[in-house]
């Protein structure tokens, strides 16, 4: 039987973070059925566990004019029922699980189970957000892009706690958000893609396009960002088809029981160009 | 360990291991079977109850996570004059078949009605997008919280 820590507080946390070897429980929706056994027997855990879903410094929303700033144990629901966020930043997270999955899971979780397939991060990674790292000794922060070194890793330390996540507070002349699953509810995507862009007299000012379940972590590629910015809409239209085999040369999707490769690589291309063509040109 | 927690309105105080799922804990020991064990991993909603007013997977949830909580199985909400409603609403509409999903679905449709009590069709279906019924193919369900909602204007 393992055991488990209850803190009262977040210095509490960290403490029992740095003297024990302890898994951290957020809101459990992942780590429930990752180490399920059988009716009537308790949860697998493999080592003691340290709740922190309930501590309330990490569940609040803060905003101020340059950024917004997310608890660690904001669970979704929380996320789409304040009313102050971009209707644009809720879209990635309405889609998630179901009505009862979104009351306990957590935007925080997700980014730490560093999953291929975590649905907030094609947003996040488009958004730069950056997760705000503590222990006993202090606080670091990171970009998402950083954090996050691989399928289900980070370079979280033993002794850390991720406490928050900073998006910067910006609007986007246009945003997009599409994710493809099985079914519309409780779907693991199989292709999903976050991007925004900003227009300015008709040149792109801005753009980012994230890909989501095409390959070991988000798709991001700044090189090719950076070949459409500044481009006239009118040269952006000439050249759709050279970005796209840009883009279909980074992604690398794999075979698995969710889809396959190419109709992944198919699929995250066609996404971005129903983004570029009806988004971006129009 | 011991939890104190309020379950249907009453105070109740037991020990268990602390990652023991709230499933386990209201099915066998405090023999509350409406709560079904489905898919045991968050996707079928036949385990749903109120935590807090909310609505969770009890088999996502570990007994430590209560403390101090409020839980609702059906076997509290059918007192209530909602549940009457639904009742009706359910009973209209044919919305119950073998009967195992149903739990699930009036807490769902309590959880939906409570937050949003004149739902469009578009809303019913989204609020129960995390419960699955293998009898009745969702129609006269959705039906039946539709029905539900007039049945009962005014309580939610
Ligand atoms: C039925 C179902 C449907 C789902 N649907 C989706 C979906 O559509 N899209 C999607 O992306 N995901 C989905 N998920 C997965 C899951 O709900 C999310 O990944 C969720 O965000 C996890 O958050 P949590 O707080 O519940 O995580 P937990 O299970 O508590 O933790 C997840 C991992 O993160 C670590 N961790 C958590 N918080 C911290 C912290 N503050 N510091 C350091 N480490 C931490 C934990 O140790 C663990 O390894 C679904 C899950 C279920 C069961
Ligand atoms: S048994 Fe809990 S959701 Fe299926
Ligand atoms: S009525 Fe049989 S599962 Fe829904």
């Amino acid at each position: 039987m393992v055991n488990s820590f209850w803190p009262m507080t977040l210095s509490e946390a960290l403490d029992i973070r740095k003297n024990h070897n302890v898994m951290i429980f957020n809101g459990g929706s992942d780590l429930m059925v990752k180490y399920r056994c059988w009716s009537g027997i308790s949860v697998d855990l493999p080592k003691d566990i340290l709740y922190i879903g309930h501590l309330n410094e990490l569940k609040s929303i803060d905003i101020n004019p340059s950024e917004i700033i997310i608890g660690a144990a904001v669970s979704y629901a929380q996320f789409l029922k304040d009313s102050r966020l971009p209707i644009e930043f809720k879209h990635p997270i309405e889609q998630i699980g179901s009505v009862a999955i979104r009351n306990i899971g957590t935007l925080v979780g997700n980014i730490c189970n560093a999953s291929p397939a975590g649905d907030t991060l094609p947003m996040l990674y488009a958004l730069d957000a950056k997760v705000v790292i503590m222990s006993t000794k202090g606080q670091r922060i990171v970009e998402i892009s950083d954090f996050i070194t691989g399928p289900g890793s980070t370079q979280l330390n033993h002794d850390e706690i991720v406490t928050r996540i900073i998006i910067p507070r910006k609007t986007y002349d246009r945003t997009f958000y599409r994710k493809v699953g099985t079914r519309k509810a409780n779907a693991i995507s199989k292709v999903s893609v976050f991007s925004v862009a900003d227009i300015k007299e008709s040149r792109i000012d801005d753009i980012r396009i994230c890909i989501g379940s095409c390959g070991p972590t988000v798709i991001r590629v700044k090189k090719i960002e950076s070949s459409i910015i500044d481009l006239r809409l009118s040269e952006l239209t000439l050249d759709i088809d050279r970005f796209l085999r840009m883009y279909d040369e980074k992604i690398v999707p794999i075979d698995d029981v969710r889809s396959t490769k190419i109709y992944r690589s198919k699929v995250a291309c066609n996404l971005i160009k129903t983004f570029l063509t009806k988004e971006v040109i129009l | 360990m011991r939890i104190d927690f309020k379950l249907n309105n009453q105070v109740v105080s037991i020990d268990v291991e602390h990652s023991k799922r709230l499933l386990d804990v209201l099915r066998d020991d405090l023999n509350l079977t409406s709560v079904k064990e489905g898919c045991a991993e968050g996707e079928c909603g036949a385990c749903s109850v109120l935590f807090n007013g909310m609505l969770v997977n009890s088999c996502l949830i570990p007994a430590v996570n209560i403390s101090g909580c409020e839980i609702v199985t059906l076997e509290g909400y059918r007192g209530t004059k909602r549940f009457e409603a639904i009742k009706q609403g359910f009973e209209q509409c044919g919305s119950v078949q073998c009967g195992f999903c149903t739990p699930g679905f009036v807490l769902a449709a309590e959880a939906l009605l409570s937050s949003n009590p004149n739902p469009s069709k578009d809303e019913v279906i989204k609020g129960i997008e995390g419960n699955l019924c293998r009898c009745t193919g969702y129609q006269m369900i959705v039906d039946g919280i539709l029905a539900a909602k007039e049945v009962g204007k005014g309580l939610w």
